[in-house]
């Protein structure tokens, strides 16, 4: 039997119907193939816009921060950041009665653009930055992001510890010794029973003795990365840089007061840190009328300009800021005498130098009411020779040197410097008063919180 | 053409168009599977990492960490945390709920640093969580075709400053 086909119609409708089929199993394939492809890139590309967006975000948070430390440096003038907006092209507003500063930036090529608002709360500066970023989410069309950051600044203080430097500590000798005491507080300081007056409590360290009203916040840190403590008896912490190392002598010993006073040798645990990092702004002169003086007593509240201190001299007016452009000499037992009711702020250049039984600020002997500020140009504090000191000072660029030696002298107060060098005999008094003080060195990142609603 | 040529010929070109679809369908489907797979690895990975860093980078800091699971607390009080189950998901727990983030997670690690910076932008490891001020963390996933690990996705890696 022969079977007849009609081979020519029946091949052409099969081959019709496989290329079809197989167009059609490609052609998906192909198109399954590009949609993926194409979702990913979307995908890809808005979470790059996304990731960028906190960048720009953060970067307007960068120009509100750069704002409100206009005056860094400047304690007096810190919180007047607002006068200079305007020139900074800053666009200012009212908004619910509190005035708003705004401005806004295209960074250009692609980068995107971000808008920053900024205005003073009663905590502080607080600033919101906007961070937008374009992106493609069709073949077409194109997508904005956008991620909001909210900042609240505050200022932070000038003197947060006893000792704060930016390369070493090194203490030598024996007799070194570093504590703490309040003097707005009656059970840390040694207060008048009655009337009370003057407002505040002094205090005397003596040294390894126990002592009542002694407290264990003698901070010493460092942006560098050594603290020698030697032999000294440090009641408090010791803060490095990370990756630095805080040695301690046979006789040394950093802890609490019962860690000390109980004769403990070595750091107690907890007491010993490499976290520091902290940026010290230099410090210039206010822009004021100074009114040029050349004597030895203050009697009338004012800005005053000086060459230097070299003799006694008596402050008794109530509000007195000094510009001392070669600092303070003191020796043969000379005084810079502060009244009870005086409160000093010194600029100074040159060097401080307090030896030979000088005192500074003999008259209150509360730190709180004499800061001095030194300016770039003071390179050099010295206190030797049963020299004392009540004070809390400022000077990022000076060498410290605090020779003991005598019977009697020290430091109250507070001291940033550029290093510090103690030897054998010398006590140290943090006043923890000084922490609370208006006295700030620069506005800090208080709290970061992304906002998320819309 | 007789009978039987013909169903002999049919029956090889059956079973030859039958093989050449089943291996396209076998090829097709592991390109297929694989899309599919990436696609879903480089999603949980960018999904979780967005929120992972969103969450770290407001923080204010570190309450418990060990290398495979870290938690946090949020300025407003509230805490929250990641934690790996060793070879299998990652879980965020928040206000007591919690959320698969990562599935088919062979590795995950965390490690936590100090915020400055060495050189060559290295980071001082912190020593206890007091210290942490930057979380770092690393993980790869995978995903099964037939059985077997057919897609392994290279390993992600972030390191998220704490903000506060």
């Amino acid at each position: 039997m022969k079977i007849q086909i009609h081979r020519k119609r029946r091949e052409q409708g099969t081959m019709l119907l496989v290329t079809a089929l197989i167009a059609v199993v490609a052609g998906s394939t192909l198109a399954y193939f590009l949609t993926r492809a194409q979702q990913e890139s979307f995908v890809v590309n808005r979470s790059e816009a996304w990731n960028k967006a906190l960048v720009v975000a953060e970067a307007g948070i960068e120009e509100g921060m750069s704002l409100i430390n206009r005056n860094n440096g400047n304690s007096t003038a810190l919180t007047n950041w607002y006068t200079g907006a305007s020139a900074d092209g800053w666009t200012v507003s009212t908004s619910s009665g509190n005035d708003l500063y705004t401005i806004s930036r295209d960074l250009g090529n692609g980068m995107g653009s971000y808008s920053v608002s900024l205005t003073n709360s009663p905590t502080g500066p607080v600033i919101l930055g906007i961070g937008k970023v374009t992106c493609k989410n069709s073949l077409m069309g194109s997508d904005t992001v956008s991620r909001k950051i909210l900042v609240y600044a505050s200022s932070s203080s000038a003197f947060p510890g006893a000792l704060t430097v930016k390369s070493t500590i090194n203490m030598s000798g024996n007799n070194v010794t570093i504590d703490s005491y309040d003097s707005s507080d009656p059970l840390h300081s040694y207060w008048p029973t009655y009337p009370l007056a003057p407002g505040y409590g002094t205090y005397t360290n003596t040294g390894s003795t126990p002592n009542t009203p002694r407290k264990a916040n003698g901070n010493v840190a460092t942006d560098g990365s050594i603290i020698n403590v030697g032999n000294a008896q440090i009641y408090g912490h010791a803060d490095t840089a990370p990756g630095g190392s805080t040695s301690v002598g046979a006789n040394g010993s950093v802890g609490n007061v019962t860690w000390v006073d109980a004769g403990n040798q070595g750091i107690a645990p907890g007491y010993s840190e490499d976290d520091m990092n902290v940026v010290f702004p230099d410090v210039t002169v206010p822009a004021t009328n100074w009114t040029t003086f050349s004597g030895s007593s203050i009697t009338n509240s004012g800005n005053y300009a000086m060459d230097s201190i070299g003799g006694n001299f008596s402050i008794t007016a109530s509000n007195v800021v000094l510009y001392l452009t070669n600092g303070i000499n003191l020796s043969g037992n000379k005084t810079v005498s502060i009244g009870p009711n005086s409160y000093v702020t010194i600029y100074a250049g040159g060097t401080i130098n307090d030896g030979g039984n000088g005192v500074i600020n003999n008259g209150s002997q509360h730190p709180v009411q004499m800061i001095v500020y030194g300016l770039p140009s003071l390179t050099s504090i010295t206190l030797h020779g049963n020299g004392a000191m009540f004070a809390a000072i400022y000077a990022p660029e000076a060498a410290v040197s605090y020779k003991g030696g005598g019977n009697s002298g020290g430091f109250n107060g507070a001291l940033t410097g550029s290093s510090v060098v103690l030897t054998g005999n010398s006590t140290f008094s943090y006043d923890e008063s000084l922490a609370r003080l208006n006295m700030k060195s620069g506005y800090v990142i208080q709290s970061w919180t992304e906002l998320t609603g819309p | 053409m007789t009978l039987m040529e013909l169903m002999i010929s049919v029956g090889i070109a059956t079973m030859f168009v039958l093989g050449v679809i089943i291996l396209t369908q076998f090829t097709l489907n592991q390109g297929l599977f694989a899309i599919a797979n990436y696609t879903d690895l480089n999603a949980k990975s960018r999904q979780t990492l967005d929120r992972l860093s969103r969450d770290i980078r407001s923080s204010s800091q570190v309450t418990a960490f060990a290398t495979n699971s870290i938690s946090l607390t949020n300025l407003d009080g509230t805490g929250f945390s990641y934690t790996w189950d060793g070879s299998n998901q990652l879980v965020r727990t928040y206000a007591g709920s919690s959320t698969t983030m990562l599935t088919n997670c062979d590795y995950l690690c965390f490690n936590i640093y100090q915020r400055n910076p060495s050189n060559n932008f290295i980071f001082y490891t912190a020593t206890n969580i007091a210290q942490a001020k930057l979380v770092d963390v690393s993980w790869h996933c995978s995903r099964q075709y037939l059985g077997a690990k057919l897609n392994t996705e290279s390993v992600q890696t972030a390191r998220i400053v704490i903000r506060n």
